[in-house]
């Protein structure tokens, strides 16, 4: 991995970074801005109980707050339920399914001693039993306004298992009078299944930026309790005490930050300036927080009609998002091949085991962005000699750029037309050919394909090359309908033509 | 670590940002994969080590308590929805030949977990036990991710 160095090592901050992060210390330590919630706790103790929630979010044996988080028992029927239910990683909606009585998960109580899951807010935000003096008619929004003087982001020691898009069904029947029509919709769970907040977006189209599509309009975070938050503003020591506002007698805190904090300085489309107005209120048990990034005007109005629309469609009723199958996600070690073929998805595609090998692995991958199969073979009985066969199975939509040879222009994927060099740069000259997209790993229709085609990707190459890929692939995939195998080996023993031999066995038609 | 009452110099700071600025810089880079997000990262680890003054044993033990924030962080800023529009990092960094473009290419497309782990140990050269102290799991999942790290570049490349 030289190059990886290589490059990571041409990354740097320079002086200029360097003054930016003294001068950010030096505002800090001058300006006397409040802080987070490390201001409220003794630092010392916030820094040991902030320490304790520091956790890998995909490892998921460690203790969230008081709550344990025990691995969750997979159980094949959930997987292969799971499997069934979805065709790709990117379509995967579990079934919502009222199982009260199989599915027997604890009650999502919040303990009356855990912090874990709330952080303290600035204390320019009081928390919902604030009692503001009665200054103003109840309906009139209160909008407090701040001027952003830093922001920290926070560590939370929350995460989400897994998040289901809701239908409009699925919406409807957790908020029975909202009518407002939102472009996301999803619901949060943990690894234990228990549902942890419901999401909301509003993400107009030209509000979507190059690189993560998410910046949104509005965002309406729903929940049980009230969620951290990863991002806190820090406004001046000097701001007028917040006032609540009284909307259908719920009392809502409005907060307008304005200034340089992280998403005014964004850039968006169109641009203009932007505030980002914060929302909290708690209704029948529930906590709403609702955040609308517009300019100030826009965004005013904008968060009004929202608040009022929550409000007026009366108490939420979540425990219709309680019951859910949750996808079965995870790296799944496939024991042996007959295991493999009962896969309901790739079972069907994997290939006889080649003569004198065994199933060295398999695993069966399943998570929000993967859906995979993956098995290698070793030479049975030679422990020490790494000669393997492997196949990678997953569905073709989910293959980007796929290329799927014309078995007549052998140029495309036969290793006689071009000599074996141990240098990558050989690729080089291929530049500018259609060659260059498929030589090393071309794509054969199943129908295409013969002993013949597979001999001339056996190719013999010198095992005294480190690295693999510095001398170019001799793999080759296999296009089965919607269903790509990728194939690659190690077969140092076997001449190319018994190699060749060897790898048709596996592929060949069966009567 | 309980933070100390000590009075930091200001020298200390500087000598801190000029040491592990850009290490701190590359390892949010790698895990983030966006610039302009490490580099607030960055600023937030520095401002931490201000604020809580830790007294380390060595030099290694600074580094490690530096990257392990810049973990952390950059773990919370993966959780949330707010991100900074930045060029790709391909383009403002661009690579010196095909190869390296692939290369790194296949890194900034794997799970953040992967890229993590990939980043300690093949440049910050930390071991896998170091690796699970600082990422804060188990030795055997930091193997595990390694593990099919490399397995998934191998074969990306080999597709290229």
């Amino acid at each position: 991995m030289k190059e990886y160095k290589e490059y990571m090592n041409r990354i740097s901050g320079g002086a200029a970074m360097g003054n930016k992060i003294l001068n950010r210390i030096a505002e800090h330590t001058q300006k006397g801005v409040k802080r987070e919630a490390s201001d409220i706790y003794n630092p010392g103790e916030y820094d040991e109980y902030r320490d304790s929630f520091v956790q890998d979010p995909y490892d998921f044996d460690r203790d969230i707050v008081t709550r344990k988080s025990p691995r969750a028992t997979r159980r094949k029927r959930a997987l292969v339920a799971s499997l069934t239910l979805s065709a790709c990683a990117a379509g995967v909606v579990a079934a919502l399914v009222f199982l009260p009585g199989l599915l027997n998960r604890p009650a999502v109580i919040l303990p009356e001693d855990v912090v874990g899951f709330y952080v303290d807010e600035p204390e320019d935000v009081p928390v919902p039993n604030y009692v503001a003096p009665p200054m103003q008619q109840d309906g009139e929004l209160i909008f407090n306004f701040r001027e952003i003087v830093g922001y920290s982001w926070l560590e939370t020691s929350w995460n989400l298992w897994y998040t289901l898009p809701l239908t409009d069904e699925m919406f409807a029947a957790a908020f029975p009078g909202f009518n407002i029509i939102l472009d996301w919709v999803g619901a949060g769970y943990d690894e234990d299944g228990n549902l942890v907040n419901i999401m909301a977006q509003e993400i107009p189209a030209t509000w979507q930026l190059h690189y993560r599509p998410v910046n949104v309009r509005t965002n309406i975070t729903i929940s049980r309790w009230e969620m951290p938050r990863h991002l806190i503003y820090q406004v001046a020591e000097d701001s007028p005490e917040p006032q609540m506002s009284y909307i259908g007698g719920v009392p809502v805190m409005v907060i307008v930050y304005e200034g340089q904090g992280p998403v005014p300085q964004v850039d968006y489309s169109p641009p203009f300036p932007t505030v980002e107005i914060w929302a909290h209120f708690e209704m029948d048990g529930v906590h709403y927080s609702v955040q609308v990034v517009d300019d100030r005007e826009s965004g005013m109005a904008h968060i009004t009609t929202m608040i009022n629309a929550l409000i007026a469609s009366g108490p939420a009723d979540l425990s219709v998002l309680d019951a859910v199958i949750m996808p079965v996600w995870g790296d799944f070690p496939i024991a042996t091949i007959e295991e493999a073929r009962e896969d309901p998805i790739f079972g069907a595609y994997v290939p006889l085991c080649p003569e004198g090998f065994e199933l060295a692995w398999g695993t069966r991958t399943f998570t929000s962005h993967e859906n995979d199969m993956r098995i290698q073979w070793r030479l049975a009985g030679f422990p020490f000699i790494e000669d393997y066969i492997q196949v990678w199975i997953r569905k073709a939509a989910d293959v980007h750029g796929l290329i799927v040879v014309d078995v007549n222009d052998r140029s495309l994927f036969d290793w006689s037309y071009y000599p074996v060099f141990i240098d990558h740069e050989w690729l080089d000259s291929l530049e500018g050919t259609p060659a260059r997209q498929t030589i090393l790993n071309p794509v054969f229709r199943i129908e295409d394909l013969t002993e013949d085609i597979i001999r001339s990707r056996a190719y013999w190459y010198s095992p005294e090359v480190e690295f693999p890929w510095h001398i170019g692939s001799f793999a080759f995939s296999i296009l089965d309908g919607d269903t790509l195998i990728y194939m690659s080996h190690q077969l140092s023993i076997y001449e190319g033509r018994d190699r060749a031999a060897l790898l048709w066995e596996m592929l060949r038609p069966r009567d | 670590m309980k933070p100390s009452n000590r009075p930091v110099e200001w020298n200390e700071v500087e000598n801190a940002v000029s040491r592990h600025m850009d290490r701190l810089l590359r390892t949010a880079v790698a895990i983030l994969g966006c610039l302009a997000e490490a580099e607030d990262i960055v600023q937030e680890t520095f401002l931490r080590l201000y604020e809580h003054k830790p007294q380390f044993t060595s030099q290694g033990h600074e580094t490690a308590w530096l990257i392990r924030v810049t973990v952390n962080l950059c773990k919370s800023r993966l959780k949330s929805h707010w991100w900074s529009k930045s060029a790709p990092l391909l383009d403002i960094y661009p690579a010196k030949n095909d190869f390296e473009h692939n290369l790194m290419e296949t890194v900034l497309s794997l799970p953040h977990k992967y890229r993590a782990v990939i980043h300690l140990y093949y440049y910050e050269g930390y071991s896998t036990y170091e690796i699970a102290d600082i990422t804060a799991q188990t030795e055997a999942a930091v193997r595990q991710q390694l593990s099919r790290g490399r397995q998934k570049i191998k074969d990306a490349l080999a597709t290229i």
